[in-house]
């Protein structure tokens, strides 16, 4: 379970302070496929960045009771001029799992071929994200946090990410975000859209789904509405 | 809400917070290593041989500048002592500057702290440093050039707390060097300063007593002092308080926790 109790987070900018998530209160049961859906710069990426414990929050709480991932985005999270395998045996230490154990799997899954043994800083973005992709499923949490990574590589290799992630630990929790509201959809178990510093939670996926489209991505465009 | 608060363990939180550090600290410390030396095995021989060079080549250029004038002391012992410690607090503070920029990435992953990457670097440095003084001192006891030690005790205390003092000094200025170009720049001066006053090249009894109050205020001739203390025994005259050193390097880990503290809320604002 991960519990986030009325979480403000303000950034110092040019023109005072931002806030830029206003009271957010969540939580994340086992199993539970949380879909976040916003705008870009509502916020998302902060939301999990503080969830992943990465950033604190500037008030309110958040506990933990399950091992959570770092996020998983493009980029970030790895040492540049360390190797891919330099890399794995750093989180392997810092995560406390045997790194033999983990190596020839993220080899494979990964597909780095020789990149493997390069240093991080020469592989493209999709090249890093396959890395970290390949790495928290190998050192396994119990709650995968992902920002908009899910366009990682070509078809196939998506295939097998959503595969390994939403078929293999489909009794893991997700916090997904996303400005993307169809991959919400097709694998969310619950939906939310941040807009504005507030977050409002649905109890169902297709109606987070319409709320996005109709009141914030196309609001004054189409219909406008409140809630 | 910011402990290492995963995997239910039987132990209680702060040893389970306790064995974590460890297990990041050494992670960083092997991650430092071969960013810094690189793969091959001798790499991390530079660690002792860097500051062993230096201290060596200021050995043999004091030795040769007062070969015939009769320095007050012997040479040998005198740079070997002020020389290690000047490496200790020029290095800490050299590695502690711009510290967490490079390592940003790392903060990613929830079990690294700010404090893990000062500790990791400020340790190896001091390991560093602390394997040449032992090196250079052993091959010129060897060599003649210096005698046996009279107190062996304090000249490993006098080291524990130049070491306090270095890692405190670097992680110190690590952390105010995040908020500006301000530090990084004005340290530079500064230690080049310090270094005059630092007892480094003087000893505190040679001073006429009006300026030895004032250079006692300097944190690192203290330390400086008990070594040297440790090496001659009781002459010449030595000056230290371990109570003064003592509250210098209390005062500035509780400075240095708040400034790290602090980082971490501000991190990649």
């Amino acid at each position: 379970m991960i519990t986030l109790k009325n979480i403000i987070k303000r950034y110092k900018s040019r023109t005072g302070a931002h806030t830029v998530l206003n009271g957010i209160d969540l939580t994340v049961a086992p199993g539970e496929r949380l879909g976040v859906l916003g705008k870009n710069g509502a916020g998302k990426s902060t939301l999990i960045r503080l969830i992943s414990g990465q950033e604190l929050p500037d008030a309110g709480t958040i506990r933990r009771k399950m091992k959570v991932s770092w996020p998983l985005a493009f980029s970030g999270g790895f040492q540049g001029s360390l190797t891919g395998l330099d890399n794995l045996r750093f989180l392997s230490r810092v995560y406390d799992v045997d790194h033999e154990a983990i190596q020839s799997f993220v080899e494979d899954f990964a597909e780095l071929g020789k990149y493997f043994r390069e240093p991080v800083k020469h592989y493209s973005s999709g090249m890093q994200a396959r890395l970290a992709f390949a790495l928290s499923l190998a050192i396994e949490f119990d709650c995968y946090l992902i920002d908009e990574i899910i366009a990682v590589g070509d078809a196939r290799f998506h295939e097998k990410c959503m595969h390994e992630l939403f078929e293999k630990r489909k009794n893991r929790a997700f916090v997904i975000v996303s400005h993307d509201p169809n991959f919400i959809k097709s694998y969310c178990t619950r939906a939310a859209v941040l807009e504005s510093g507030n977050m409002t939670c649905f109890n169902s996926v297709p109606e987070a789904y319409d709320y996005y489209m109709n009141d914030v991505l196309y609001a004054g465009s189409g219909h406008a509405g409140s809630s | 809400m910011n402990k290492r608060d995963y995997s239910q363990g039987q132990q209680s939180h702060l040893l389970q917070a306790f064995f974590i550090q460890k297990r990041v600290v050494g992670a960083l410390l092997l991650r430092e290593i071969i960013t810094r030396y690189g793969r091959n095995n001798v790499g991390f021989m530079w660690l002792l041989l860097e500051p062993m060079i230096f201290c060596v080549g200021v050995v043999i250029l004091w030795n040769t500048i007062h070969k015939d004038d009769g320095f007050r002391v012997a040479v040998t012992p005198f740079i070997v002592t002020g020389y290690s410690c000047l490496l200790l607090w020029r290095n800490c503070p050299a590695r502690g500057i711009k510290a967490i920029e490079p390592n940003r990435s790392l903060l990613h992953h929830r079990p690294v702290k700010i404090i893990d990457i000062f500790i990791a670097r400020m340790m190896l440095e001091i390991a560093g440093v602390t394997a040449a003084f032992i090196t250079v001192s052993l091959a010129m006891i060897g060599l003649d050039l210096m005698a046996l030690p009279k107190d062996l005790g304090l000249i490993i205390g006098g080291w524990f707390y130049m070491a306090w003092f270095s890692a405190c000094l670097g992680t110190i200025l690590g952390c105010l060097s995040e908020h500006g170009e301000l530090v990084e720049r004005l340290w530079h001066p500064i230690g080049y300063f310090l270094l005059a006053v630092s007892g480094t090249f003087f000893m505190v009894d040679w001073l006429p007593h009006n300026l030895q109050q004032w250079v006692l205020l300097v944190p690192m001739v203290h330390p400086i002092e008990m070594i040297r203390a440790g090496y001659w025994g009781d002459s010449p005259h030595f000056h230290y308080s371990i109570w003064y050193i003592s509250i210098v390097c209390l005062s500035m880990s509780l400075l240095a926790l708040l400034l790290m503290a602090d980082k971490r809320m501000k991190m990649l604002t």
